[in-house]
């Protein structure tokens, strides 16, 4: 019996096409992209919003608004007159929600331009996007296609502590293949790389945006401390995030009382970490250039008020300011510090008051002259010396990044990918800034350095659950 | 391979041929641990040389596999099509049939869902208000609340209005802890007939199926092999499980010990590990359980409700409240130290150890811990996060800190979760205090308090509906009803 002819269904090769025809493409499709109503976001994504061809991630917790912002992009299109995709998980989407958006933008049969599909289990998913690459009639000309929490599919496929019950069990089965199995976690690995391969594919040869919403899980940071939130679905060697355009993380955050037009509840915190293909690994939460904040309320996604914003975060810095002297005026992202918790035993040398055992304390009271600061610190140092010894046996939290060579002295980059996938504009702000003891300058924006994001973690430690 | 029956159980009647050639393989499958996902995304040369089958086979395997999936995502028609030697049943267009089984999955229309979403309101305008609606079928809603806040008051009334038209459905009630109140349930039956509600003459007790599961094993098991049967059977439209944390919480129980009297400073890394594994393999309990609800209402187009315990939260959210201007002293007494422990039962989320909590004491700068569970955690357990204009009684019950049982796992799987807060009101302020100190059930039940309890309730999360807005509501006979702004003093 010969072979089935759609066996090569997963080695798709790519239409060839000039150059020329492909800019002539681009060039002519005016409405090649999805608004989200928000100019900021649409700006995160390159200036006109989603555009055809690109892979957009939105991870947060629940209620973070992800699914808004999808809704947004989909009732877009749908204005545009594209056709759009919806790929429902464990879940329902609700086209209640839907059609409300629709009506407010006055468009008729809305509905039925959104094909919608359910998958219950990644082999229905990878079947439904193998389908939506091959097929060829009207049907999945899709321009927009909108994966709704695809952690849900992981989470079914792979539950939280599957691996000793399965490693036993594949043990007992007679090891006469024993080195052709493969261990779930790899196999999670390689799932997830597959995944994000073939909707890159996807988008590519059919110029489709994608949008995958990703939800968040908690992990433990080993030896205790507060369990971390990092983006559910993610990979050790960057396979999945590389697949991305655009990466951005909803957040919310506590807003002292102001005179904040919009009530606080929403309030929604964009933390952009890629756009336009280019990683910001490095998002320090307190710098208001790295996040911006929108509005999500039953009408959809818009702006904040940038300037009512801007003098909320300035408040809040000074306030925090007054709070924490010994952290104003500490500027300097390559000589991170993360926490109290996690300071290099390596470095106490290096400080003129070697009594103190915690670097994270003496650089910053280093950076600044504050004899406030100082007479916290030396409060302080009671306590940071007890729990130095706890701390030091931290081995190392995965999503933090730790950076003990770069408070010595010495030019050489620990982490180069850090400096190099930075984003254009931090490389700028911060090729000026050679020396990490160097105090900032009274111009920036009070911040605290230590606290980043970095979504990219290694897989393989997490304890997801 | 054995995961197959029960990603698409009736693919032996949809691919015949399959059968045979699954019965031949499946041993060689299970051995080198080849799953249904490994058919669809492996090479299939990779596949015969791990297995050793023939290519031949896994081509045909493959190919009927990955049919039989996009038959059940794309409806049968589709497949049918493309692939016309693949007799995989449906003649016809399969759109417009909603069988039970199929229902939910197969509508490759998003006007066809829409249609088929039904909402289940509690009879109240201004709640069901709040619910955009109601509980909207398809998905998984918790409802979550202290003991007393008129969780199961809720519940049954959904039980009754999914009886209603236009559902027209029947429920199902599965407890976990405590026998189902029958003699509520006649009171709202009686209730509601006497007040003649849409559909009355139809409400019974016999269209309420009831199940008693007392340990995880037995919930799992009715869930996945029992429930898809009754819910055919009985027409069911609603699917209750009246405290799902119930059967994990027993569970924790020796970890009570070991958290509470533990001093602030870490004692090393072995406790750490252990309580780590104990959680991870408590979250595969939960997120198994989870996804099986959570797939039963898509396919089945129904709405499972689930009850949920609170917990306290004592010292990481008490020094957020305290950085907020809106709080003072008054409700947050000054006797809550970090190691108290829990009188009754210990905070099962694995968030609340106190160690971390006298590490972070020195630095209340919030961004610090940005990313945490701890901080963002208030957004979706739904207390901790006070609106700057919300009441100040409703911030005072809010601002108790509980949170929701079986952490982010859990969360993560839920569509919706509506919290219901209460707090007691008219006592003096000292007592005050000390009810934020005592436990949830002390509160409620040791303590006799004399004067009035206020309830609120809020969506914290739901795709259908707006989250964060308070109703103040009350519970009577008949379920739950709203009450008039500023209707007290």
């Amino acid at each position: 019996m010969e072979p089935p002819p759609s066996t090569d269904y997963n080695r798709h090769r790519l239409p060839t096409r000039s150059a020329a025809a492909a800019l002539a493409t681009q060039l002519g499709h005016d409405q090649g992209s999805f608004a989200t109503g928000s100019e900021a976001l649409d700006n995160a994504w390159g200036g006109h919003g989603l555009e055809k061809g690109k892979l957009l991630e939105i991870c947060g917790p629940p209620g973070s608004g992800k699914t808004a912002i999808a809704l947004q992009l989909v009732s877009d299109a749908v204005a545009k007159g594209e056709k759009v995709c919806w790929i429902d998980t464990l879940s329902q989407c609700p086209v209640q929600r839907i059609e409300k958006l629709l009506s407010e933008q006055s468009v008729e049969d809305s509905a039925s331009a959104i094909t919608r599909y359910q998958v219950t289990s990644l082999a229905h998913f990878f079947a439904l996007i193998a389908h939506l690459m091959d097929e060829d009639d009207a049907s999945a000309a899709a321009s927009l296609v909108v994966v709704e929490n695809i952690s849900l599919l992981f989470t079914k496929e792979f539950p939280p502590s599957s691996d000793a019950a399965n490693a036993t069990q594949a043990v007992s089965s007679n090891g006469v293949n024993r080195e052709q199995i493969e261990k779930p976690a790899d196999k999670r690995g390689r799932l997830i790389a597959d995944i994000a391969s073939r909707l890159q594919r996807l988008s590519a040869s059919r110029m489709v945006a994608i949008v995958v919403l990703n939800q968040l899980a908690t992990k433990a940071v080993t030896g205790g401390g507060p369990l971390e939130l990092v983006p559910s679905i993610n990979s050790a060697n960057n396979a999945w995030s590389h697949a991305f355009h655009h990466r951005i993380l909803l957040l919310r955050k506590q807003v002292l009382r102001t005179e904040l037009p919009a009530a606080h509840r929403h309030l929604r915190f964009v933390f952009v970490l890629k756009s336009s293909g280019t990683d910001i690994q490095n998002t320090n939460l307190s710098r208001s250039d790295h996040f911006f904040v929108i509005k999500l309320t039953e009408a959809g996604v818009e702006d904040e008020k940038q300037q009512a914003f801007n003098a909320v975060t300035g408040a809040i810095s000074m306030a925090e300011a007054l709070v924490n002297p010994e952290e104003n005026g500490y500027n300097d992202d390559e000589a991170e510090e993360e926490d109290d918790g996690f300071s290099d035993p390596g470095d106490v040398e290096e400080a003129p008051e070697s009594s103190l055992p915690n670097d994270g304390h003496l650089k910053r009271k280093r950076s600044n002259s504050s004899s406030n600061g100082a007479a916290s610190e030396a409060g302080l140092g009671g306590e940071g010396s007890a729990d130095f010894e706890t701390t030091a046996s931290y081995c190392s939290p995965v999503d933090l990044v730790h950076i003990p060579e770069a408070t010595t002295e010495s030019v050489a980059e620990p982490f180069p990918i850090v400096s190099q996938a930075r984003g254009p504009h931090l490389s700028q702000a911060e090729a000026s800034v050679p020396v990490p003891e160097e105090p900032a300058s009274a111009t920036e924006i009070p911040q605290k350095p230590w606290r980043t994001i970095v979504p990219d973690s290694d897989e393989s430690e997490d304890d997801v659950f | 391979m054995t995961d197959i029956l029960t990603l698409l159980p009736n693919i032996y009647t949809t691919t015949p041929q399959l059968r045979s050639l699954l019965d031949r393989h499946s041993p060689a499958f299970d051995a080198c641990s080849i799953t249904t996902v490994d058919l669809v995304t492996l090479d299939p040369r990779t596949i015969c040389q791990r297995a050793r089958i023939s290519l031949n086979d896994v081509n045909r395997i493959v190919e009927c596999v990955r049919d039989a999936l996009n038959s059940e995502t794309l409806g049968p028609a589709v497949v049918a099509a493309r692939s016309a030697t693949n007799s995989s049943g449906g003649k016809g267009r399969g759109r417009g049939k909603k069988g039970p089984v199929v229902g939910g999955t197969s509508g490759r229309n998003m006007a066809a869902l829409g249609r088929a979403q039904e909402f289940l309101g509690v009879g109240d305008a201004g709640v069901d208000a709040l619910l955009s609606g109601g509980v909207m079928t398809g998905s998984v809603t918790e409802i979550v609340g202290e003991s007393g806040v008129g969780k199961t008051q809720m519940l049954l009334r959904l039980c009754f209005a999914v009886q209603q038209p236009p559902h027209n459905r029947s429920a199902i009630y599965i407890c976990t802890e405590s026998q189902i109140s029958t003699k509520r349930m006649a009171g709202m039956l009686a209730q509601l007939q006497r007040l003649e509600v849409p559909g009355y003459q139809n409400l019974s007790l016999d269209r309420i199926q009831t199940a008693m599961c007392q340990y995880l094993d037995t919930l799992e098991h009715i869930v996945r092999y029992q429930l898809p049967v009754a819910i055919d059977r009985f027409n069911v439209g609603l699917v209750i499980v009246d405290s799902i944390a119930a059967n994990f919480r027993v569970d924790d129980d020796d970890e009570n010990d070991a958290d509470s009297t533990a001093t602030p400073k870490p004692k090393g890394k072995n406790k750490g590990k252990n309580r780590a594994n104990k959680l991870a393999r408590r979250a595969g309990d939960i997120v198994r359980l989870g996804t099986c609800l959570k797939e039963m209402a898509v396919r089945k187009n129904i709405a499972i409700v689930v009850a949920n315990q609170v917990s306290d939260v004592f010292e990481p959210y008490r020094r957020y409240n305290n950085n907020n201007t809106l709080f003072t002293d008054r409700s947050h007494g000054p006797s809550s130290t970090p190691g108290i422990p829990s009188s009754s039962m210990p905070p099962p989320s694995s968030s609340l150890d106190p160690t971390t909590a006298s590490q972070y004491a020195t630095n209340p700068a919030d961004d610090d811990l940005l990313l945490t569970y701890d901080y963002q955690a208030r957004w979706f357990t739904g207390w901790g996060d006070i609106d700057n204009n919300t009441a100040e009684a409703l911030a005072a019950a809010a601002g108790k800190l509980k949170t929701p049982a079986l952490g982010m796992a859990w969360t993560n799987l839920l569509d919706a979760r509506i919290a219901l807060v209460k707090g007691t009101f008219g006592r003096a302020a000292q007592s005050h205090s000390a009810g934020v100190d005592s436990s949830a059930a002390a509160a409620a039940g040791e303590q006799e308090w004399e004067e009035y309890t206020r309830r609120w309730m809020k969506v914290v999360f739901a795709p259908w509906a707006g989250s964060g807005v308070p109703l103040e509501y009350e519970i009577w006979e008949g379920g739950v009803r709203s009450l008039k702004d500023e209707g007290r003093g």
